[in-house]
């Protein structure tokens, strides 16, 4: 790339927002886009408000230099942290001992505060992001909001879980009955 | 909510994880359920995630994954590390990894099988990228039919292998990257024998709680390599010039061979009996040392010293210092003869574990060759039962660093004791 290009977006209601290539590169669905030929005109986002798009574009633009060396490839997996390793979280698996560098260890420091004040956001917030992230294929995105909507889940009881998220029990008594006869054990 | 898609719900309830949250979360409505059976690709049974898993008989727990396993679909992650659990019945488990064969990347398995289950053999091939086993056994490896294509990490604990098998593993996974053994039971053939690893692609090893009389390691690509409670004879590590980080900790090896060292940035070494010269030779060439950690070493010769000079004009780079071994007057005085400065030194760990007049004036020796220094932190190890001479030494100590510090200012100092 020469100069950094500026790509035009279109909101699903109308607004146009005017982003760096390489900050919108983030989203795998624009960057498919882009490469099929589209990035020369408007690109059209059917499915991401103008209110949530700022939102998307602060990660994007905070991850840029982590996808820069991965635009070559197209799977675009985050580099920093494996963030869907269970076995950092769960188990006492011996992973190999590296040394991290003092620079380094500030670094993810420093990211770990970015996404905490980040994803202080309010519960439809999150759904939007969840969604966006989703249609916009941002993996890193999609799984940090997705670790926050699980935090909101872990413990509750399925009635407990409905009233947070607002769900409507739409099961019939039997279907429901199945439910909770099939996984007894969860239920005890 | 409702405007989620169902893979999103799918995402959600994936890195809830633990079965029985997950369980819990499918009862909330008809698209949660249809996203924990078809669109859910983590799941794990972990006994620290709910206490009364330790109340459930074995066999009873053997149903409970049975059945939520089979209620899934497309299971990518699999997760049983059950601590409590003596051991599964082979039937369960053989299910669980045939169900999940076609889509699994990564499992974890920790419980022993009766009778023995080859796990390694039984899980799909094709996909797999982690897997992390213990107490199971691996035999009868062949790497002509049964190879792992996508398998990067793989670690073993207290799992029994022969050392032939453990090489042809190897062989068998051409991308594998992280190699992790702890406790290993390797039956050799001929207990003389060398046991043999190589693999192209290996960047991460470590190997803790082995005994082994001759290891050789061939690892072009290997970039960090841990040892932790080892016990070796002979240990001979042909690497490519990649090796970037060594960390040996309570090993014992009476001949080490390292080759290609010059880009080594990171070498700690704590709790090991060293031969000097020869380690130092070793590492004299790595130009672009940024941290050395010598802590708790013992010199097999006595008159042995680690002189800052030869330090300072071998690793320019390093910023990173930490010594702690036995100092005696010899030590202090010709270790700290010469002029090259520790230029880019930023931090300086320094510890004792037998409190003496000589560590106060080591540490004053070091601060000056260190103009560039932000941090200093002096490690101690103080006996409970102190004797008065000892709570004097300690005192006196005290005094010392605090007149010490005062010409040193901008200097950030810690002190830990245990």
């Amino acid at each position: 790339m020469a100069s950094p290009k500026v790509i035009v977006l279109r909101t699903c209601d109308g607004e146009t927002f005017e982003v760096d290539e390489s900050v919108v590169y983030v989203s795998e669905t624009i960057k498919n886009m882009i490469e099929d030929g589209c990035g020369d005109g408007v690109i059209p986002l059917p499915n991401v408000s103008s209110k949530i798009f700022p939102k998307v574009i602060e990660y994007c633009k905070k991850h840029v230099s982590d996808f820069e060396s991965l635009k070559k490839t197209s799977n675009g997996d985050e580099k920093e942290k494996d963030k869907d390793d269970d076995s950092s979280k769960k188990g006492k698996e011996a992973v190999p001992d590296v040394e991290e560098d003092a620079e380094e260890k500030a670094r993810v420091e420093e990211l770990k505060e970015w996404e905490t004040t980040y994803m202080d956001i309010d519960q439809q917030v999150l759904f939007d992001l969840l969604q966006a992230a989703n249609y916009l294929n941002i993996k890193g995105l999609l799984l940090m909001a997705a670790e926050k909507a699980a935090s909101m889940i872990r413990g509750k009881t399925p009635e407990q879980i409905r009233e947070t998220f607002n769900i409507k029990n739409d099961f019939t008594p039997e279907e429901y009955e199945e439910v909770r006869r099939e996984n007894a054990w969860a239920f005890e | 909510m409702e405007c989620l898609p169902v893979e999103v719900i799918g995402n959600i309830l994936s890195q809830l994880g633990a079965a029985r949250d997950v369980v819990i979360a499918s009862a909330t409505c008809r698209k949660w359920r249809e996203a924990y059976r078809n669109h859910l690709h983590t799941l794990s049974f972990n006994s620290n995630d709910w206490p009364v898993y330790r109340d459930v008989t074995t066999s009873r727990l053997e149903i409970i994954i049975t059945q939520t396993i089979f209620q899934t679909r497309g299971l990518q992650c699999l997760s049983i590390f059950m601590d409590d659990v003596d051991q599964f019945s082979a039937a369960p488990v053989i299910a669980w990894l045939m169900y999940t064969r076609e889509t699994l990347r990564r499992l974890l398995y920790n419980v022993r099988t009766t009778p023995n289950v080859n796990i390694f053999e039984k899980c799909g091939r094709q996909k797999l990228e982690v897997l992390h086993l213990a107490h199971n056994s691996i035999t009868g490896i062949e790497p002509n039919y049964q190879r792992y294509p996508c398998l990067k990490s793989l670690s073993l604990s207290c799992v029994s292998i022969s050392a032939l098998d453990l090489k042809l593993l190897l062989t068998s996974c051409p991308k594998i990257e992280v190699l992790s053994l702890v406790s290993p039971e390797i039956a050799m053939s001929d207990s003389q024998a060398t046991m043999e690893l190589s693999s192209p692609t290996l960047k991460n090893i470590c190997f803790e709680a082995m005994s082994l009389d001759k290891l050789m390691l061939e690892a072009d690509s290997l970039e960090s390599l841990c040892l932790k409670n080892c016990t070796l004879e002979f240990f001979d590590l042909i690497v490519k010039g990649t090796l970037k980080h060594l960390k040996m900790d309570e090993v014992s090896v009476l001949h080490l061979e390292i080759e290609n060292t010059e880009n080594l940035e990171v070498v700690d070494v704590s709790s090991f009996t060293i031969i000097w010269p020869k380690f130092y030779q070793m590492i004299s060439r790595s130009s672009q040392l940024r941290r050395l950690r010598l802590w708790g070493v013992v010199f097999d010769d006595e008159d042995e010293i680690v002189d800052l000079e030869t330090i300072a004009v071998c690793f320019p780079q390093l910023s990173h210092l930490s010594l702690s071994y036995d100092l005696r007057d010899g030590v202090v005085y010709y270790g700290l003869q010469g002029p090259t400065q520790l230029e880019n030194v930023a931090v300086l760990e320094l510890g004792w574990t037998v409190i003496s007049d000589l560590f106060s004036q080591w540490v004053a020796g070091l601060l000056e060759r260190c103009p560039n220094l932000i941090k200093l932190v002096i490690y101690g190890v103080v006996s409970e039962a102190k004797t008065n001479e000892e709570c004097h030494m300690l005192a006196n100590f005290t005094s010392s660093i605090v007149r010490l510090m005062r010409k040193y200012m901008h200097v950030e100092v810690q002190f830990e004791y245990e």
